[in-house]
């Protein structure tokens, strides 16, 4: 097809008009009740979203194709880049991201399109809602093609491109990116559901049951997008860590943390119908913060590996939509608040209750959320003050984030313990001694096996062994146990509803991810030295010989790669490669660094370099329990995903 | 607790957000005092910074200023108008380059930079904002603007 970027562009040039249809059509048609125009409306949501699948195609094929008459594939992409490069090369810039941003906002369009198809109840706030998504859309499409058109053409065809930077050439960025867009894009739902419930004025029961669900998809995939880019970074950038706290990881981080607020206030107002109003402002602010996070990073006002664009127009359009995404609601907000909740007569709670734990939860995720802003604005605030150029770093959140998420997590087991409305202390405390009783006993163990440990290691671990305490004492209550004869215990427990066995596995894996952060924060040991060939090092009580450096040549690559075996005290041996890789074509080099990965912890070797004269460098990192990080975020996804497949459609009277 | 009257319990709803707002208040500014690491120039940092204290020192590394030996590396970082010794003792970046941008942090000992950790970006042509910003200070910046 030689003309199948002029197609994509005539493509999302008709999307952008059908999203007008299907922002107007709808609104116009929840306002009046018309069945004929919310049918056009969620006819052209799904049209939509066909026309970007079509453009988005049309820019891949480009980009498989190496056609370098394309100006961006000819500054980001090269022919010799293996077929998955040059795929996730399209999304490696700023304006192919954005197309994909916009590819993800469409189809979440198309399913609640599917969605408002079918429902009867609901009908008009999902026709808010999807007319409300179609205005996002509107947006993006619009700040596509008058700012950053992917389509453009060259006038004439350069010899070869200029490849995509090395260090994003790795599988893991490869989905990292459109998992974490996922995310982001997912929480506009919930944005969209929370001006529905404005222009309504009413956020009941049934608006929670029909936006819970959204909102757990898209906690799942930001979940999945964050981890992916933390293990990229751990074994790609080669410095041994994981969590940088640099401000793109923080500002994918405070959406998640208001996304998690919200997914846990939603169920308040399912529940109990109160916290309207706290909810719908969390939803606003967990889009903003989501647009903030994609967007105010790229403008190249906060430095950041990560910067994709300094075109101040662009900068100052993007700023212009958030101000208006946010802005608006906000007015809104201010007006509307104080009747979201007018039609619901549900008695204020005790104060020991489910709902305070609740809401406990919500005020310290929201005070962690602003202590990351703080710490990653800071920077800015000073230098505009006094000139002064400073960095707030991983000392700064672990001192101050550190003893909110202990806090949190303190609370976290008790809180599905309590009964709603009114929690019986006497009926609780019984669930709690055995838990502080067997936190306290797994902990003596764990001491008696490690010694040296200091306050902070002690107290993370013990709050992770107490999380899990408190899965386990809910899977008793599911199964019975505290009152009930154990028989039918197995029945009771196979029959745990989904949302609750979700619920479950989301805490473990906290409890999971808490135990791998103690192993790797407390317990990692890196040894560097120089070597010659056939020299050895000791790390721990394991010996690692270094046996060659030799060249290697890769696809579009050349490389050096040093070989070590490592020699266990029960003398099995292991070998680890690693390389540094040199790439002609982007003028840089990125480092691979060996990693023998075990349920106890990560072995972490990286060749630093060296010539045959002054030796060659090699470093040893132990990286105790850091696969616990990924597999209690996979947990988290996965009850996330689970919670979510099990959420009731429309609400249940219990 | 249930005898309590809707306007007592909002109290005290209300005292335990400020408490809690109040905790993380206290929690953020005592952790930005000790710490914000400050960002210098080679010419800024033996005024400004205190000896021992974490700071960050950004610059260019001076051409042919990389030594090696047993204790590790030692390298000049220069503004153009002032240079300083930086030695450092872990794995350089890969892309640690004599006369390019780069970014140190660590803690001045004497007339000497001891590094912890050398930052650089992995793309040949970038330059580190603040070393870029550093630049144009002292006049000598031939980047674009």
């Amino acid at each position: 097809m030689p003309h199948g970027t002029e197609i994509g562009h005539f493509a999302l040039a008709l999307a952008f008009g059908l999203t007008i249809t299907q922002a107007l059509a709808l609104f116009a048609g929840a306002r009046s009740s018309s069945a004929g125009m919310i049918r056009l409306g969620w006819q052209a949501a799904i049209m939509a979203f066909i026309l970007v699948v079509i453009s988005f195609a049309m820019l891949t094929l480009a980009f498989l194709r190496s056609d370098f008459s394309v100006a961006l594939v000819a500054s980001h992409s090269h022919s010799l880049k293996p077929w998955l490069y040059k795929v996730s090369g399209v999304w490696g810039n700023h304006e192919g991201s954005l197309l994909l941003w916009v590819l993800i906002l469409t189809l979440f369009g198309a399913l609640m399109a599917g969605q408002l198809r079918r429902i009867s109840d609901g009908r008009s706030t999902m026709a808010y809602a999807l007319s409300i998504q179609g205005m996002i859309s509107l947006a993006f499409i619009g700040l596509i093609l008058f700012t950053s058109n992917p389509f453009l053409r060259l006038t004439s065809l350069p010899d070869d491109g200029n490849g995509l930077n090395p260090i994003l050439q790795d599988p893991g960025l490869a989905f990292h990116p459109p998992m974490l867009y996922l995310g982001y894009v997912g929480l506009s739902v919930g944005f969209a559901f929370a001006v529905a419930a404005l222009i309504e004025g009413r956020a009941d029961a049934r608006w929670a049951v029909l936006a819970r669900r959204w909102v757990l998809l898209a906690w799942a995939a930001l979940t999945a997008g964050i981890a992916l880019g933390s293990w990229w970074a751990y074994y790609e950038l080669g410095w041994g860590g994981w969590w940088f706290w640099d401000p793109v990881e923080n500002a994918s981080l405070m959406p998640w943390l208001v996304a998690t607020a919200l997914i846990h206030s939603l169920r308040v107002v399912e529940k109990r119908n109160l916290f309207h109003s706290w909810t719908v402002l969390l939803a606003i602010l967990g889009f903003g913060l989501s647009l903030i996070g994609t967007f105010i990073v790229r403008s190249g006002l906060l430095t950041s590996v990560h910067a994709f664009t300094n075109d101040p127009t662009r900068g100052i359009v993007i700023l212009v939509i958030i101000m208006i995404a946010v802005g608006i609601p906000l007015m809104l907000y201010a007006m509307r608040a104080g009747t979201l909740g007018r039609d619901t007569m549900a008695e204020a709670p005790a104060l020991f209750s489910r709902e305070t734990a609740l809401q406990a939860n919500n005020l310290l995720l929201v005070v962690t959320t602003v202590t990351v802003l703080t710490g990653t604005l800071y920077p800015l605030v000073i230098e505009a003050v006094n000139g002064a150029r400073i960095s707030v770093g991983p000392p700064f959140f672990e001192a101050s984030v550190g003893p909110l998420l202990g806090l949190m997590l303190f609370f976290l087991p008790v809180a599905p313990l309590l009964a709603w409305k009114q929690a019986s202390f006497s009926k609780i405390w019984r669930q709690i001694w055995p838990m502080l009783m067997i936190t306290a006993v797994l902990l003596a163990i764990v001491l008696m096996l490690i010694s040296g440990m200091n306050a902070f290691a002690i107290a993370t671990i013990g709050l992770g062994i107490w999380v899990m305490t408190g899965v386990a004492a809910d899977l008793f209550a599911v199964m019975g146990l505290w009152r009930q004869h154990p028989t039918g215990a197995w029945r009771r427990l196979r029959g745990i509803p989904l949302p609750r066995l979700g619920m479950n596995l989301a805490h473990l894996g906290v409890a999971v991810f808490t135990i791998g952060v103690a192993g790797v924060s407390f317990f990692d040991d890196e040894v560097i030295k120089r070597l010659q060939i056939g020299d050895h090092m000791t790390s721990g009580d394991a010996q690692f010989t270094l046996t060659s450096v030799a060249p290697v040549i890769g696809p579009n690559y050349n490389a050096t790669a040093a070989t070590v075996i490592k020699t266990a005290a029960n003398g099995e041996s292991s070998e680890f490669i690693s390389e540094i890789r040199t790439f002609p074509v982007a003028r840089s080099q990125t480092t691979e660094a060996a990693i023998q990965t075990g349920f106890l912890g990560d072995t972490y070797v990286v060749f630093g370099g060296g010539t045959p004269e002054e030796g060659f460098v090699i470093h040893i990192y132990e990286k105790p329990f850091i696969t616990w990080i990924w597999g209690g975020a996979g947990l988290m996804v996965i009850g996330g995903i689970i919670t979510m497949l099990g959420h009731p459609t429309r609400r249940q009277e219990a | 607790m249930a005898d309590l009257s809707p306007k007592m319990r909002r109290g005290i709803g209300l005292l335990l957000i400020l408490a809690a707002l109040g905790l993380a208040a206290m929690l953020v500014l005592s952790a930005l005092r000790d710490h914000v690491v400050f960002f210098y120039g080679p010419t800024d940092i033996q005024a400004k910074a205190k000896q021992g204290q974490i700071v960050r020192l950004g610059g260019l590394v001076v051409d042919d200023s990389i030594q090696k030996d047993q204790d590790g590396i030692r390298f000049q970082v220069t503004d153009q108008t002032t240079s300083i010794e930086v030695r450092y003792s872990g794995i350089l970046p890969d892309l640690f380059r004599e006369g390019q941008g780069v970014i140190t942090e660590g803690r001045l000992d004497g007339d000497i930079f001891q590094a912890d950790t050398v930052l650089a970006k992995h793309d040949e042509t970038y330059m580190p904002a603040e070393v870029a910003d550093l630049l144009k200070d002292q006049g000598v910046w031939k980047g674009q603007e």
